[in-house]
C-alpha cells in the first residue's frame, strides 16, 4: 500500500519543513538616525506650575514640589498640620498600562483592601469631566502598615499614555486634601 | 529496495488522495481546538501557536519544556499544497472538459501560497501621532526590543536594537558597534514596576529580587505578572542586562517599557543611553498630523467620520504632500498602507495602523480564478446535459 510504505518520505519531509522554520530568528540590527530632542527634564522651575512630558498643573500653593526623576514625571509633598505628610506622585506609562480595573486593585492592595473583580472595581470609579480631559477618579481608605491611610487617585489618557495622579497619606491629612486635589485635577491640560 | 522502489514510494505518497483526506482531517480539528482555545488566548495568540506554526506546542504541566502535540497551519497547509501540486504534475493532461477544475485547484494554490506570505513577510505597526507631531517610525503592537544608543555624535544616534526574542534566549550579545558585551540576567514577558518607597507591605512578598545596581533600577521594586493574550492589552516585559567592557563589568541596569526614558551612562569616553521600548521599524519619510477630525452626526454624539489629515515628507526630498486618511480611504505609500486605527480627539491624537502585505492581492485572484474555474466546469457539464437531453 503505497501509503504505508511511504513513511520514511514522510518523516524526511517534515524534517525538511522544521529545518526550514528554525531559520527564521530575529536578528540584532544596528542603524542611524538623526537625533530625538532629548527626553523632557521633568523637574521644573520652582514655583506652582509643573510640566511633566506633555501635561501641564497648577498646584495648590501649600503643596511642596519635589524634584521628580526615574519613573515620576511630577513630584509634590503635601503638609499637615502636625508634621504628617502626603505624597502626591505623578506617574505615566504607556498604552493602558495592565487596565485600570489592574491598576485600581493594585492601589488597593497598597491599603490592605480586597482585590475586587474587574465589574466592580470600575463600578467605584468616579468620572470627572474638566474643560481638557475626561478623569477617572478614586478615594480609597484603609491601612499601610497598620496605619489608617488614604488614596486619591486619578487617571487620564492623555498623548497614548496613561497619567497616574496618585496623592497617599495619613487618612484625616489626605481627606483634607481632596478639595484641593479636585481643583488640581481641574487644572491638568495638555502641555504645549 | 532500488532507487526507482523509493521513488515511486514518495512520488506515491505525495500524489495519493488519501494523504490529502488526512490533512483535510488534520485541519479540521486543528481549527476546532483553535477555535476552543481562542477564549483563553485571543485571535493574536491562536493565530500564532496554531496557523502560523510548523509545530502547535504544549508545556509539559508545572515546567516550560515545550512538547510537540499536533502539526501546525504551515505543516498542513505546506503539505496540502505540495500534495496539490505534486498530483496535479503527476496527473495532469490538459484536457478542456477538465479545464474548470484545474483552474479551480490553481485559484487554491494561490490561496495557499498568498497566506504563506501573508504570514511570513505581513508586517503590522502603528503609528502614535500627536497634533503637529512629525515621526519617522512606526511601532509594534507587540514587540518590543532593547536599545543601546551611543549618543556622541551631534547630530546622529548609533542605536544597536537587541529583538526581545533574543533577550529571552538569554544568549549573550557581541555586536561589532558595542565596546561592550550584553549579557541577561532574567526576562520576565510580562511585568508591573514600582517605586520601592511606594510599596506597601501586602505587595512586598509579590516582588522578585532584583539584581540592578545601575540607573534607576535599584529604587524599583518588580512585581511579575501572567502573560496576557487579550487584544486590548499589551505585555510590559523588564529584563536585567549586564554590560561587560574589556576592563570588566559595568553593572547590571532594569530595563522595561514602563520606564519612559532611556537610562543614560558614560563609558570609553561617550554618553551611552539603553532602555526597553516598544519595537520600532523607522521610514525613509516622515509623516506629520496636522489636522484630526472627528466628526458626528448632527444632535447625537454617534460618530460620522474620523479623519488625519498628514504631510508626507520623504528623506531624499522627492515627494512632499498632504493627504488626507480616513475609513475606507487608506494612504499608500512605498509599500506600505495606512489605515485610520484609533482616534481621540479629545486630547489630540491619532493612531494609524501601519500594514506592509506584499500578498494582499493574493486571496482576491484566487477567488476570481476558483470562481471562474467553477463556472467553467459547471457550464461545460450544464452544456453537455442540455445537449444529451435535446437529443434523447
Amino acid at each position: 500500500m503505497p501509503f504505508m510504505r511511504s513513511r520514511n518520505p514522510f518523516i524526511l519531509c517534515a524534517g525538511l519543513l522544521l529545518l526550514g522554520g528554525g531559520c527564521q530568528r530575529d536578528v540584532v540590527h544596528a542603524y542611524r538616525v538623526p537625533k530625538e530632542a532629548a527626553p523632557t527634564p521633568t523637574a521644573s522651575t520652582a514655583g506652582t506650575t509643573a510640566t511633566g512630558a506633555n501635561l501641564a498643573w497648577q498646584a495648590p500653593a501649600h503643596w511642596q514640589e519635589q524634584p521628580a526623576g526615574g519613573m515620576r514625571q511630577g513630584s509634590f509633598t503635601v503638609p499637615g498640620t502636625d508634621g504628617a505628610t502626603a505624597d502626591l506622585s505623578i506617574i505615566a506609562f504607556p498604552g493602558a498600562a495592565g487596565g485600570l480595573a489592574d491598576n485600581l486593585n493594585r492601589w488597593r492592595g497598597q491599603l490592605a483592601l480586597p482585590t475586587l473583580p474587574a465589574a466592580e472595581v470600575e463600578a467605584g470609579v468616579r468620572h470627572l469631566d474638566t474643560p481638557a480631559f475626561h478623569i477617572d477618579f478614586v478615594d480609597y481608605a484603609g491601612n499601610a502598615d497598620g496605619v489608617p491611610t488614604r488614596i486619591l487617585g486619578a487617571i487620564i489618557d492623555h498623548g497614548g499614555r496613561s497619567w497616574f495622579f496618585k496623592l497617599m497619606g495619613p487618612d484625616a491629612l489626605v481627606a483634607g486634601e481632596r478639595e484641593a486635589f479636585l481643583a488640581f485635577l481641574q487644572t491638568v491640560t495638555a502641555a504645549p | 529496495m532500488t532507487w526507482s522502489d523509493i521513488y515511486r514510494a514518495f512520488v506515491g505518497f505525495f500524489v495519493s488522495l488519501r494523504l490529502t483526506v488526512a490533512l483535510l482531517a488534520l485541519s479540521i480539528i486543528l481549527v476546532f481546538w483553535a477555535t476552543l482555545e481562542q477564549a483563553q488566548l485571543g485571535v493574536w495568540g491562536v493565530q500564532e501557536k496554531f496557523f502560523r506554526s510548523l509545530i502547535v506546542l504544549s508545556t509539559v504541566p508545572g515546567t516550560q519544556i515545550p512538547l510537540p502535540v499536533f502539526p501546525g497551519g504551515y505543516f498542513i497547509g505546506g503539505l496540502l499544497m505540495i500534495n496539490l501540486i505534486a498530483s496535479h504534475v503527476h496527473r495532469f493532461k490538459f484536457t478542456w472538459k477538465k479545464s474548470g477544475i484545474q483552474l479551480t485547484h490553481f485559484g487554491l494554490i494561490i490561496l495557499l501560497v498568498g497566506e504563506l506570505i501573508t504570514g511570513l513577510l505581513q508586517e503590522d505597526y502603528s503609528m502614535r501621532l500627536g497634533e503637529g507631531e512629525t515621526k519617522n517610525y512606526s511601532e509594534s503592537f507587540r514587540r518590543h526590543e532593547l536599545v543601546i544608543v551611543d549618543t556622541s555624535d551631534p547630530d546622529y544616534d548609533n542605536v544597536v536594537a537587541i529583538p526581545e526574542s533574543l533577550v529571552k534566549d538569554g544568549d549573550p550579545v557581541q555586536h561589532p558597534q558595542l565596546p561592550f558585551r550584553v549579557q541577561f540576567h532574567g526576562y520576565l514577558p510580562n511585568s508591573d514596576l514600582q517605586l520601592t518607597a511606594n510599596l506597601a507591605d501586602s505587595q512586598t512578598a509579590q516582588t522578585i529580587p532584583n539584581p540592578a545596581d545601575q540607573g534607576v533600577g535599584p529604587r524599583i521594586s518588580v512585581i511579575p505578572l501572567p502573560v496576557t493574550y487579550r487584544d486590548n492589552e499589551r505585555n510590559l516585559p523588564t529584563a536585567w542586562v549586564e554590560l561587560v567592557g574589556a576592563d570588566g563589568p559595568l553593572g547590571t541596569w532594569l530595563v522595561s517599557p514602563l520606564l519612559l526614558a532611556p537610562q543614560e551612562f558614560e563609558y570609553a569616553g561617550k554618553i551611552w543611553r539603553i532602555g526597553m521600548r516598544i519595537e520600532r521599524e523607522y521610514k525613509p519619510f516622515a509623516l506629520t498630523l496636522l489636522e484630526l477630525r472627528h466628526d458626528v452626526y448632527a444632535g447625537s454624539s454617534i460618530p460620522k467620520n474620523f479623519s488625519s489629515r498628514v504631510r508626507i515628507e520623504t528623506n531624499d526630498g522627492t515627494e512632499n504632500r498632504e493627504a488626507l486618511i480616513y475609513m475606507n480611504n487608506p494612504l499608500r505609500l512605498q509599500g506600505l498602507t495606512f489605515y485610520q486605527y484609533q482616534m481621540d480627539s479629545a486630547n489630540g491624537f491619532s493612531v494609524l495602523q501601519v500594514v506592509r502585505n506584499p500578498g494582499r492581492a493574493l486571496p482576491y485572484i484566487a477567488c476570481v480564478l476558483m470562481g471562474l474555474g467553477l463556472t467553467i466546469q459547471f457550464g461545460i457539464h450544464l452544456v453537455g446535459f442540455t445537449t444529451r437531453r435535446r437529443k434523447a
